[in-house]
């Protein structure tokens, strides 16, 4: 009974498992454009000011506090790139998931102002499948592995699993229990009023804008699905499964498409794959993908000419002490996760227990999107300065809308209304002008913020426009 | 073996009392380290993170001790780094445990540079040295012929030279120990005259201990152990595959080994050059702009912090207090210890780092609005001289306590 309700299969994990190695990749190919601005001493926060804030000073940790010298920046994420094709190919996986699960979280906490949804999403999954058997399959361990895999292909019980699909759970039973405002409950405007955040919405979302039926039908069917997706999950029928997981992608798409939430939508789309039951796998076209990623290791074993030597296992005396450690430890990261999540929905406040901190695990979460209202901030940044020979430059990286991280630095700073951010912004882009134009450098600049707050009623607020920071030479 | 190199091998004896009496100095320093945990290596204390990314801006240093702040994460290194020292006390010296020791000694004393003096480089240029010498289950022979014991030993000339040159002239005593330390430094290639150069080196670093600086004499002294040979034994040597490789070329070699042999001896001349340079006070500058390419791989020797840095003549006293209500928040003393006194020598010579010091003190007592540092100079000899105590005002900084609201948490949409 419990194979249908909490069972996961090797082979779905195995999938999963590629697609996060894939997704990873793709984060470090996407940051690696930025990344002296953003992580090193020559960007817009250097460890010696980042590191002075009180609060992030203290309690929180992070491999890359360990230098921000470009260089060994550099050298970080290239080892993170070989962890994450490890991963993709199932070479040493428990080892490689653990190293970049830390890797990870301390290159979100490096530069927090850049963390999105998406992020805390993946960062979240990726400690749970510290705990799963996603190497069993389509890897390079299990050519290896002196055991056969299972009959049936399922993974064996553990907390670790069922820490995975509470996760997934939690991420859209809380987005429900979140949405409590009138725009969720009573105007049903909450989607219209979120394709009207121009710095994310998308040219489909933009179209979409003229169809105002539709977002009241959006509202209720976005909140009705988040509830209903923990209960779904957790039904024993393989067809409700399958179908749910459809849904997710479904849902996930449709945020692809309209507004630009970087990696969230495809963590969203991709996360749940590990669920798929065995049933999918019967497929004559899924036992096709079936075949082709279980030949995938071997070809690639017999192109590169080298054999892999064989995956790290505990001696067999102590197998089940590591066994009882591993459940434990998921044991009770599981239960901090839903009392402590439970709590800071309930009391509204971060709940702060010494010996069970989250923030330190780097598991705390609260998936409160667009809840309890959509917070309507049109966001238009100018950043405009004067040379001392009089000529008037406009920073280029602040369009209304890039593809880089650049806008939730800005979005975490217009959170925060004491925030430094417009100001470590408006230096650092000043200084680099200056480096590069020394014989004109910048005499006056300043940092002007435009936004719209959310009115009622599908109605828009007027702009009003703010000066953030100065700077003067 | 009757071939002129096998002079150079290092006896089996000398190398395990060498190795022990590193273990053991490197677990003293560890456990003296402890004490000020808090206080000198955690962001609780008087370098803070932050300040030590200013003081380390323009340099390429990377050290997992600054992981994060927090007291304990110190603390359980410490006590990793030390019980990888009490295996290699008790014989366990692989070259993995070596390597971890190296390296863990070298980031615990990188986590405050301000507190370092010349024995700490040393100390882990020692060890560094050690990891290229056969592990005690490797070893066939009753003396070992390595790159790196050849590279070792010209640390040794280097280091005593360096020590050496380091005490000046101007004292009898300077002269007799500069004699007693540079003929040892120069005669313990001599195979015949080892064993009372080495004796004669190891009485002449008790006076050094005795009267200048214990922690580089110990460190010194451990190092000249290694040409202490065991009696008894049959001679035999025992030569490491690169080794093997010249005495013998048709010997197969490994490109890896061969670069290896190179780069060692290379690294090690190199940092015993720039030690020597770096204790003559007109060649010191020359030596740091050298120091900088080893810094990053934690290479960098010198000695001139053990000789200098700081005024042994007068005794002074940081105090930093609340300029509202006059309250004593910290209380430093060069009274307290060699490594305190380095400290406040230092740090007053960085008034960013100051200010910065005692704004973490304000952050960590918790107390809001001005804190002041002030500076107060006692003549060692008071009462011969007459002069009063002199009290400055040093520093002061407006603490604004406002905990940031973590703003990584949730989804950023």
């Amino acid at each position: 009974m419990w194979k249908e309700w909490l069972g996961l299969d090797l082979r779905s994990l195995g999938l999963l498992r590629i697609c996060y190695g894939f997704l990873i990749l793709a984060d470090l190919f996407h940051r690696s454009f930025t990344f002296r601005a953003h992580y090193t001493r020559d960007g817009v926060m250097p460890l010696s000011d980042f590191l002075v804030q009180q609060d992030l000073a203290w309690r929180l940790w992070s491999v890359f506090y360990a230098s921000d010298s470009p260089v060994f920046v550099a050298a970080l994420l290239l080892f993170m790139g070989l962890l994450a094709l490890m991963l993709l190919v199932g070479h040493r996986t428990t080892l490689v998931t653990i190293a970049l699960f830390i890797l990870l979280s301390s290159l979100q906490m490096r530069l927090p102002y850049l963390v999105h949804g998406g992020d805390n999403y993946l960062r979240v999954i990726l400690f749970w499948c510290c705990f799963l058997p996603w190497g069993k399959r389509f890897s390079i361990d299990s050519l290896r592995s002196s055991q056969e895999p299972p009959k049936d292909h399922q993974a064996p019980f553990s907390i670790g699993g069922v820490g995975y699909i509470c996760q997934i759970g939690i991420l859209y039973g809380f987005g429900a229990l979140y949405k409590v405002g009138p725009f969720w409950t009573v105007e049903h405007s909450a989607v219209y009023y979120a394709l009207h955040i121009e710095h994310l919405t998308l040219g489909f979302g933009q179209w979409l804008v003229g169809f105002e039926p539709l977002f009241r039908f959006a509202a209720s069917a976005t909140w009705i699905f988040e509830a209903s997706v923990p209960l779904l999950l957790l039904l024993p029928f393989p067809w409700v499964r399958m179908l749910t997981i459809f849904g997710i992608a479904t849902f996930h798409l449709g945020l692809a498409l309209t507004l630009d939430l970087q990696l969230f939508p495809w963590v969203g789309i991709l996360t749940p794959l590990g669920l798929l039951p065995a049933l999918f796998w019967r497929a004559s076209k899924t036992k096709k993908l079936d075949r082709a990623l279980t030949e995938a290791p071997k070809r690639l074993e017999r192109f590169l000419g080298v054999k892999a030597g064989l995956p790290f296992r505990m001696s067999e005396r102590y197998q089940w002490a590591g066994v009882w450690f591993r459940e434990l430890l998921a044991l009770v990261a599981l239960v901090a996760v839903l009392f402590l999540t439970v709590v800071e929905w309930k009391t509204g406040a971060p709940p702060n227990y010494p010996f069970l901190d989250l923030r330190t695990a780097r598991l705390h979460q609260k998936w409160s999107l667009y809840a309890p209202n959509v917070n309507l901030r049109s966001l238009k940044h100018e950043v405009k300065g004067q040379t001392v020979n009089g000529h008037t430059v406009v920073f280029d990286e602040l369009g209304e809308r890039d593809w880089s991280r650049w806008h939730y630095f800005r979005e975490h700073s217009h959170k925060n209304p004491d925030s430094i951010q417009f100001q470590v912004y408006l230096n650092y882009v000043v200084n680099r002008w200056n480096l590069s134009n020394p014989e004109d450098p910048i005499a006056f600049a300043v940092y002007r913020l435009e936004f719209r707050d959310t009115q009622s009623e599908f109605r828009l607020g007027s702009p009003t426009s703010t000066v953030k920071a100065t700077y003067f030479r | 073996m009757n071939h002129p190199l096998s002079q150079l091998a290092i006896p089996k004896t000398g190398l395990l009392l060498f190795r022990s009496s590193l273990a053991a100095i490197c677990l003293l320093d560890c456990f003296l380290r402890l004490r000020d945990l808090t206080l000198m290596y955690s962001d609780f204390g008087l370098l803070p993170r932050s300040s030590l990314h200013l003081l380390l801006s323009d340099q390429h240093v990377f050290n997992p001790t600054l992981t994060s702040g927090h007291p304990s994460f110190i603390g359980l290194l410490l006590l990793v780094v030390m019980g990888l020292a009490l295996a290699v006390l008790f014989g366990r010296d692989s070259t993995w445990i070596l390597v971890c020791l190296w390296l863990g000694m070298a980031f615990i004393q990188e986590r405050n540079p301000l507190v370092n003096e010349g024995s700490d480089h040393l100390l882990r240029m020692f060890l560094f040295g050690s990891i290229f010498l056969p592990s005690k289950p490797d070893f066939q022979g009753s003396r070992y012929l390595a790159f790196g014991t050849f590279g070792l030993q010209t640390h040794i000339m280097f280091s005593l030279t360096a020590a050496a040159v380091g005490l000046g002239f101007e004292e009898p005593l300077s002269k007799i120990l500069l004699v007693f330390l540079l003929v040892p430094a120069l005669g313990l290639w001599i195979p015949n005259v080892r064993r009372p150069l080495a004796i004669a080196a190891l009485v002449a670093l008790g006076l050094y201990g005795a009267y200048f600086d214990m922690y580089l004499a110990a460190v010194l002294a451990a190092a000249v152990l290694v040409y202490l040979p065991g009696q008894g034994e049959p001679d035999r040597v025992h030569c490491s595959p690169a080794v093997q490789s010249i005495l013998e070329p048709s010997q197969p070699v490994t490109l890896g080994t061969k670069i290896f042999s190179v780069v060692l001896p290379v690294v090690l001349l190199w940092s015993g050059l720039v030690m020597v340079l770096s204790s003559i006070p007109q060649t010191r500058d020359t030596a740091s702009s050298f120091n900088g390419a080893l810094r990053a791989l934690y290479l960098d020797s010198r000695l001139e912090a053990s000789q200098g840095d700081s005024e042994e003549e007068t005794s002074e006293t940081l105090t930093v207090v609340s300029g509202d209500t006059g309250e004593v928040l910290l209380t430093l003393s060069s009274d307290e210890g060699r490594r305190t006194r380095l400290f406040l020598a230092r740090i007053l010579k960085h008034p960013e780092l100051l200010n910065r010091m005692i704004m973490n003190v304000g952050f960590a007592a918790e107390r809001p609005g001005r804190i002041e540092a002030w500076l107060e100079t006692t003549p060692e000899d008071q009462g011969a001289s007459g002069q009063e105590p002199q009290k400055l005002l040093v520093g002061s900084t407006n603490v604004v306590l406002s905990k940031r609201p973590h703003e990584s948490e949730g989804v950023g949409i």
